[in-house]
């Protein structure tokens, strides 16, 4: 049965029932290794994460609670699993239907990916928000296609899944592709290429040959331990591990600096303009000022001005409590500009951000949830009380790199309004200094 | 430190004063604040006497009681439940009974311990709502039970779930309220139930079919008076 091909899933997580039993073999829901009981699905062993409950087993019996959310894997369960066996259907040329250029950077990329995908090594792509990394992918996919490769693109975050899946549907048209993320209409089918979200890679085991994880600094899949296990167990052990990141985690940039990892860097982005620095702008005790309605200070006279140039401004707050009372504020503030909040919950978060694309709205006050993964045209970014932990060192860079994405709109004003610098705050500007900087050095940047 | 059971997120508990001189031991919450908060109780909204579903006008029973009174008029109409249904209580049936997190059962032990051990419930005979083997096998627990029991609450199992395991959430409005009578009464407890003050326990009132199913083979067994009991409305 293909369908069992590279999987681990339990019997009810089949669409169709089990045919023919030789051809796959079965395991335990836990194992013993190294003297520890284990969840053989996300690789936990932790005693607070099993959860002791009745079961129709009758014994005493636990499950996991690090992977209940993919379904519950108990004592009893049995994960049935089946060797990758790359039989795909045959590819119909041409496979690569995606005809652009790519810049200079891109291209010497684009060579670096397709030795680490040959050579089934790992590497990191480090680029600077809008690099063009998705296109840097095309030819390493086609020539793993083509080497008839199982080759899967994943990512933390849904949002950057379901932006993938009709560029590289555009890109290889005549390539079935798999899109797999929780709550998804479409049942599992064996393809040849996949994207998925990191949470899907639990059901995979031993399947591709290329792991491609874009947005690898991403939450939760750099604090959950059990995510990065998925990781490992879904590519083959041969097989190449390629990550893509604008802001790696310091655990990463010191495995480069010790040789561990080997990195390409792509410090300009694919229009060839630097990127904008941000500003830091001391703004006295911004809370204070929002919290007793006085719509006073520094904060406000550069909204004022900026609303007046009529640039659109994208506003960051710590908080979602925070960002409802500066709602208030501005509303009484600015009764005249339109603007709304979003935040992670907002059942309308969708459209929403659809909306401020059409600059249907003045202004966006939002959390960090947008701090990654969203384009608009022609925006400035503010970010207020950028002291506050939440926004870490990666944070703030990517929060920076939301302006001047679009080649017609190359620049834009990114502001850090503070109470006081911290050590993320410092690091976040120095980053984007050095990125800027190499660009300069590697005549990446246009100079006009 | 209290880690939620439903988000997850850590809050640290805050003790006040009061805790510490009163000397009553310290429950320590199960869910954290902000997700307690999206909860409805129903205790101090206007509420139908029959089915305790939240209602605008001022008569005692909502229209569905009135139906139902036409079929059972002999029968005492007083359901009690904690909270009203919503999004948030129906991801926490979700959790608990179809993904099976066992942890679940604690959410409301301390309401529903509150509400059974209160003083004018003493000497009540508690009955949960069986569920049919074809769950039990799927879930491998009762979820009624599993409430009662993790909030320290003798019950009976005085009814036996015979139908063929078609679930009622499955159902819409018209197919639940012409589904059969579902159980049969345990026979050791027959004779234990004669004139006893019965409490049914559910964990959702919907129609209220399920109950008054439950409801009629107990008046069968001549028992004194019936309260049915739910977490969610």
């Amino acid at each position: 049965m293909l369908e069992l091909n590279g999987r681990e899933v339990l019997l009810q997580e089949l669409t169709k029932p089990l045919e023919k039993k030789e051809e796959m073999s079965q395991k335990k829901g836990f194992e013993k290794v190294n003297g520890q009981l284990r969840c053989n699905r996300c690789g936990t062993s932790d005693r607070k994460k099993r959860q002791m409950a009745p079961c129709t087993c009758g014994q005493d019996c636990y499950y996991c609670i690090t992977c209940l959310q993919m379904g519950k894997i108990k004592k009893c369960s049995i994960l049935y699993t089946a060797k990758e066996r790359n039989q795909f259907a045959p590819l119909i040329a041409p496979i690569l239907t995606w005809e652009g250029e790519l810049s200079k950077q891109q291209t010497e990329a684009s060579l670096d990916i397709i030795e680490t995908i040959q050579l089934g090594k790992e590497r990191l792509i480090w680029a600077v928000a809008g690099a063009g990394k998705t296109e840097m992918m095309f030819k390493g996919i086609e020539q793993a296609l083509q080497a008839s490769k199982r080759v899967c693109i994943a990512s933390p975050r849904v949002d950057v899944c379901l932006e993938l899946a009709p560029r590289l549907k555009q890109a290889f048209k005549n390539v079935p592709l798999a899109v797999l993320y929780g709550g998804s209409d479409e049942s599992y089918s064996y393809t040849q290429l996949v994207i998925a979200t990191t949470h899907q890679l639990l059901r995979f085991n031993q399947a591709f040959d290329v792991l491609i994880i874009d947005e690898v600094d991403a939450f939760p899949f750099n604090i959950d331990q059990s995510l990065q296990y998925a990781a490992v167990k879904a590519k083959k052990e041969k097989g190449a591990l390629i990550f893509l990141s604008a802001t790696p985690s310091k655990k990463m940039q010191r495995d480069i600096q010790r040789n561990k990892l080997s990195a390409t860097m792509l410090p300009a982005r694919y229009h060839g303009h630097p990127l904008p620095e941000p500003k830091l702008i001391w703004c006295g005790d911004w809370k204070k000022t929002i919290t007793h309605k006085k719509a006073t200070g520094v904060f406000f006279n550069y909204l004022k001005n900026t609303l007046e140039q009529e640039r659109r401004v994208l506003i960051f707050l710590p908080n979602i409590a925070l960002m409802q009372k500066l709602a208030v504020q501005l509303k009484a503030r600015f009764p005249d500009t339109l603007f709304t909040t979003v935040y992670a919950e907002d059942p309308q978060r969708k459209e929403k951000v659809m909306e401020m694309r059409q600059e249907k709205y003045d202004f966006l006050l939002t959390t960090t949830i947008l701090e990654r993964g969203v384009t608009f045209k022609d925006i400035d970014v503010f970010v207020l009380g950028a002291e506050d932990r939440t926004f870490t060192e990666a944070a703030l860079v990517q929060i920076a790199g939301r302006a001047g994405r679009h080649k017609d709109f190359p620049s834009g004003t990114v502001l850090f309004f503070h109470y006081g610098q911290t050590k993320a705050l410092k690091g976040a500007i120095r980053q984007i200094k050095k990125m800027n900087r190499l660009a300069t050095e590697k005549g990446l940047v246009k100079t006009c | 430190m209290l880690t939620c059971l439903c988000c997850g997120k850590q809050e640290t508990e805050k003790l006040l004063l009061r805790d510490v001189l009163l000397f009553k031991p310290i429950l320590s919450a199960t869910c954290c604040h902000s997700c307690h908060s999206k909860l409805v109780p129903l205790a101090n909204e206007n509420t139908c006497v029959g089915c305790c579903r939240i209602k605008t006008d001022q008569t005692e029973y909502c229209l569905d009681c009135i139906k139902w009174q036409q079929h059972y008029p002999e029968y005492l109409f007083k359901h009690t439940a904690l909270f009203q249904y919503d999004l948030f209580l129906k991801e926490w049936l979700e959790s608990f009974k179809y993904k099976g997190d066992y942890r679940l059962a604690q959410l409301f032990e301390q309401e529903i311990a509150a509400y059974f051990h209160a003083k004018n419930q003493k000497g009540k005979y508690i009955i949960p709502i069986p569920i049919s083997q074809t769950s039990m096998d799927l879930r491998g627990f009762n979820q009624v039970e599993e409430l009662l029991k993790s909030a320290r609450v003798n019950y009976h199992s005085a009814l036996i779930h015979v139908a063929a395991g078609e679930k009622q959430s499955s159902k819409n409005r018209k197919q639940r309220m012409e589904s059969p009578q579902p159980f049969i009464l345990d026979k050791d407890c027959c004779n234990e139930l004669k004139d006893k003050q019965i409490i049914l326990m559910d964990d959702l009132y919907t129609t209220g079919r399920t109950l008054f199913h439950a409801a009629e083979l107990l008046r069968q067994a001549k028992v004194a008076t019936i309260e049915t009991f739910s977490i969610a409305r």
